[in-house]
């Protein structure tokens, strides 16, 4: 039985032209993404899967092909219509201070989207914003402060609370701990797990790190120089990868532990860099 | 069920207090700007010692001394009384100038930092605009249009107004590239909503600094423009005019006609700097 | 085994506007030759200061430090800078968390190399210096190493130019090796590559290596011993088997710990 996806893209292409020469970041790719599901989009970089995330969120134009959410496609749809769709997909960056405005306070920031959707009174947006910042763990008396007030991980819990007080069915996470500290990446961790639970979210998880793959995600999807070469459930893909450039990928993962032996040298002549 | 309140690492971003040097700069719009208050107030206010439109024949080309502190010039105008009744017209109108230009600019700025066919136009406009010379062009319109301050103020904005544009524009370019302004698309802002809520407030502190040199600017232009006789009508007295007079007579061994409105122009320059360089620290610091 | 690197009771303080701000307290260690140990931290952890006070580098940030580092036999807290000079590049390399900072942006690669072999006479001719430079690169994994030397730095990619830099690092064959977090800006195929490299050159050569890191899959993978940084202070050293198996102080274990619990899952 098949259900409706929450988001799906079908033969997304997209090309950037620097200093005259042109390449396909994206191309021809499709996807699927399901309610309640976490997939991970895995690649290095350059693979395009950064530039996938933005096309699925309308920060970029796709040059051909489909972007749909619950099974209609953006495309027929007027510029405002869409914009009102963007409450249910929602975004995480990598980077905290900078996904926060420096000039207003994280009650504002973390309101916004109400207000953007014009969909609470000003009494809902305060009641409803308390309620964000609790539910990722900040106290409410946050919400006067000003971004650079708080620390990294603080920033990023914000940056959670925005991307889920407006009750979203997918949230795109762009390498959403990669710039956090080892300790604080566990307790964000938590929190985004606790929060797919608990709201029954979609995640699109963007990352080079195979172990936040491992430990979160239900499949995931290899990303090289603009497509998808291997796809399937993360068990799969990080126990079994049939793709050479994804068992390159697994294999270049350094376990955290002490248990397998060191890695031997295979000092090759491999600079195709 | 909700994730216990913690306590995270101790650092806190770099970019913050350095509450030592916010006093100073609070400091050094303060001194840079109280010598053009009191100037201002002082011609406006202050009772003059003479008469700066009414010449006394009898006194002409008096050294300094201790019935004309600053002499007198040719005409027989007491150079004190003039220089401080000068400012009554040349600062108020280069602030006016300069806000012009910002009022006129800013917008434009912001709207020539989007990608759509307008901001194409707008930004050959101001190429075009900077490539004439401001002179020629207030000459030109002088001939058509008469002498006065309108002409003056159009001189400052032709001037100003460019550089206006194309600071907010680069300072507007930077904000949109930000993580900040990609999240706002995402949740679906309104290309309107983005210019006024994010881009607008990240880049009205660099315009504000902008301002206080476009009038620092503006007063050399109105200086100018009124030395070659563009502008100010006799016998209202203004600096520019004054160090026209002085120039015609500065040969004959009257230094003081020309220096002392000179130095009125420098002090006022000097301090517009001073309080831009300590508004910017202040902007910057943030 | 002899020691090559003995810290002892350095503290470095940053001197800012508002006063001296402790970056490094009192911290003690010993490297013994041929190790390959990594210096561990977290941001804020003050490992990269250190390591530039170890390998007596220039900081933008003015700083005061006290206690000995005595690398090689050479103090390099207190020897100005002229003195120090003979040994770098001779016993000393460093490479750092972006290649593209250190090298040269408008020279092509070859002359960066002469100027590096002549300034300490390695080699008399220019033709010299692009022979043992073509040698090297080839021993760090270059596959067309004279078309390298003939471009520019910025015709590199991240991994190449990194390997550049460790090739330029060690062509004199230093007997230690200061890596900074050599490997943060590079993507994870790329950075097995290159640690895998710092290791090949630990292994054959008996090159000492003090990497720095905040990545405990590189410590656990490549290292014999760690020193755990926290805020300055030196909380935990040890054999790296040893701090994974009991961590003694509790940051070590929670550091640890919030990894490796994921791994055995």
């Amino acid at each position: 039985m098949t259900r409706t996806p929450v988001v799906e893209i079908r033969n997304l292409t997209k090309t950037f032209k620097r200093h005259g020469l042109s390449f396909r970041a994206v191309d021809d790719i499709s996807l699927t993404i399901q309610a309640g599901e976490t997939l991970a989009l895995i690649g290095e970089s350059g693979s395009g899967k950064s530039t996938t995330g933005r096309l699925i969120l309308g920060l970029e134009k796709p040059d051909s092909g489909d972007v749909l959410f619950q099974g209609e496609s953006l495309q027929t749809k007027s510029a405002k219509e869409v914009r009102k769709l963007r409450a249910n997909l929602t975004v995480v960056f990598q980077e905290p201070f900078e996904s926060l405005n420096p000039r207003l306070r994280i009650g504002a920031i973390v309101g916004e989207p109400l207000v953007v959707q014009g969909v609470a009174s000003a009494e809902e947006r305060v009641e409803r914003t308390a309620r964000a910042l609790e539910r990722v763990g900040l106290s409410v008396s946050m919400a006067d402060r000003f971004p650079r007030e708080l620390s990294g991980g603080q920033q990023q819990r914000v940056g959670i609370a925005r991307a889920i007080i407006g009750n979203p069915q997918m949230i795109v996470l762009d390498e959403p701990t990669a710039s956090l500290d080892r300790t604080i990446r566990r307790q964000i961790g938590d929190v985004l797990e606790e929060l797919k639970r608990d709201l029954n979210l979609a995640y699109l998880l963007i990352t080079h790190d195979i172990g936040t793959v491992r430990q979160v995600s239900d499949r995931s999807a290899v990303m090289l120089q603009g497509k998808i070469v291997e796809i399937g459930p993360t068990a799969e893909i990080t126990g079994d990868p049939q793709h050479p450039y994804t068992q390159r990928l697994i294999g270049a993962e350094l376990p955290v532990s002490v248990a397998k032996p060191r890695r031997t040298l295979i000092p090759g002549k491999e600079a195709t860099l | 069920m909700v994730t216990p309140i913690v306590i995270d690492e101790a650092a806190v971003p770099a970019a913050r207090t350095r509450r030592h040097n916010r006093f100073t700069d609070y400091a050094g719009v303060t001194a840079g700007i109280a010598p053009i208050v009191l100037l201002l107030l002082a011609s406006l206010i202050l009772p003059l010692p003479y008469s700066p439109t009414q010449p006394d024949p009898a006194a002409v080309t008096l050294p300094p001394g201790p019935q004309h502190w600053f002499g007198t010039d040719g005409s027989g105008f007491d150079v004190l009384s003039r220089t401080i009744a000068s400012a009554k017209i040349d600062l108020p109108v280069a602030f006016g100038g300069a806000l012009l230009s910002l009022v006129i600019g800013v917008p434009l700025g912001l709207l020539a930092s989007s990608d759509r066919w307008f901001a194409h136009l707008i930004m050959r406009a101001t190429d075009v605009l900077q490539s004439l010379p401001l002179l020629i062009v207030t000459v030109a319109v002088v001939s058509l249009a008469g002498n006065s301050i309108g002409n003056v103020i159009f001189g400052i904005v032709l001037v100003g107004a460019p550089g206006f544009i194309r600071l907010v524009r680069s300072a507007a370019l930077v904000v949109r590239s930000s993580r900040y302004v990609d999240a706002a698309i995402a949740m679906g802002c309104s290309p309107l909503r983005v210019l006024r809520v994010h881009v607008f407030p990240n880049v009205f502190s660099i315009a504000l600094v902008q301002f206080t040199l476009a009038t620092s600017t503006a007063i050399i232009v109105i200086a100018g423009l009124n030395f070659l006789g563009i502008g100010t009508a006799a016998p209202t007295p203004s600096w520019g005019v004054m160090i026209r007079s002085g120039a015609d007579v500065i040969g004959q061994g009257y230094w003081w006609v020309a220096t002392f409105p000179s130095l009125a122009v420098v002090l006022v320059v000097v301090s517009l700097n001073f309080v831009s360089r300590s508004l910017d620290d202040l902007v910057a610091g943030r | 085994m002899s020691t090559v690197l003995s810290v002892k009771n350095v503290a470095i303080d940053y001197l800012v506007k508002e006063g001296a701000k402790p970056i490094v307290s009192d911290i003690s260690f010993e490297v013994k030759a041929g190790e390959m140990v990594s210096l561990v931290g977290e941001s804020g952890s003050g490992k990269s200061a250190l390591v530039h006070v170890i390998a007596a580098l220039p900081r933008s940030v003015q700083s005061r430090v006290t206690g000995s580092v005595d690398l090689l036999g050479y103090d390099m807290v207190n020897t100005p800078a002229a003195r120090l000079r003979e040994m770098r590049g001779t016993r000393l390399g460093f490479v750092g968390q972006n290649p593209f900072g250190l090298l040269h942006p408008i020279l092509p690669l070859e002359r960066q190399f002469h100027h590096v072999l002549s300034a300490h006479k390695k080699t008399k001719s220019k033709a010299d210096s692009a022979r043992l430079a073509e040698a090297t690169l080839e021993s760090v994994g270059i596959r067309d190493p004279r078309s390298v030397l003939k471009g520019y730095a910025n015709q590199l990619s991240g991994g190449m130019a990194q390997r550049v830099v460790i090739g330029m690092a060690t062509i004199m064959e230093p007997e230690v090796l200061i890596a900074d977090e050599p490997t943060t800006a590079l993507d994870p195929t790329v950075q097995v590559q290159i640690l895998d490299l710092l290791a090949a050159l630990n292994r054959e050569r008996g090159m000492t290596v003090l990497i720095v890191t905040h990545d405990l899959g590189v410590v656990a993978n490549y290292c014999d011993k760690a020193l755990v940084l926290r805020r300055g202070e030196l909380v935990e050293q040890g054999t790296v088997a040893a701090l994974f198996t009991e961590p003694k102080h509790p940051y070590t274990r929670e550091l640890f710990l919030s990894t490796s619990e994921r791994v055995e899952s």
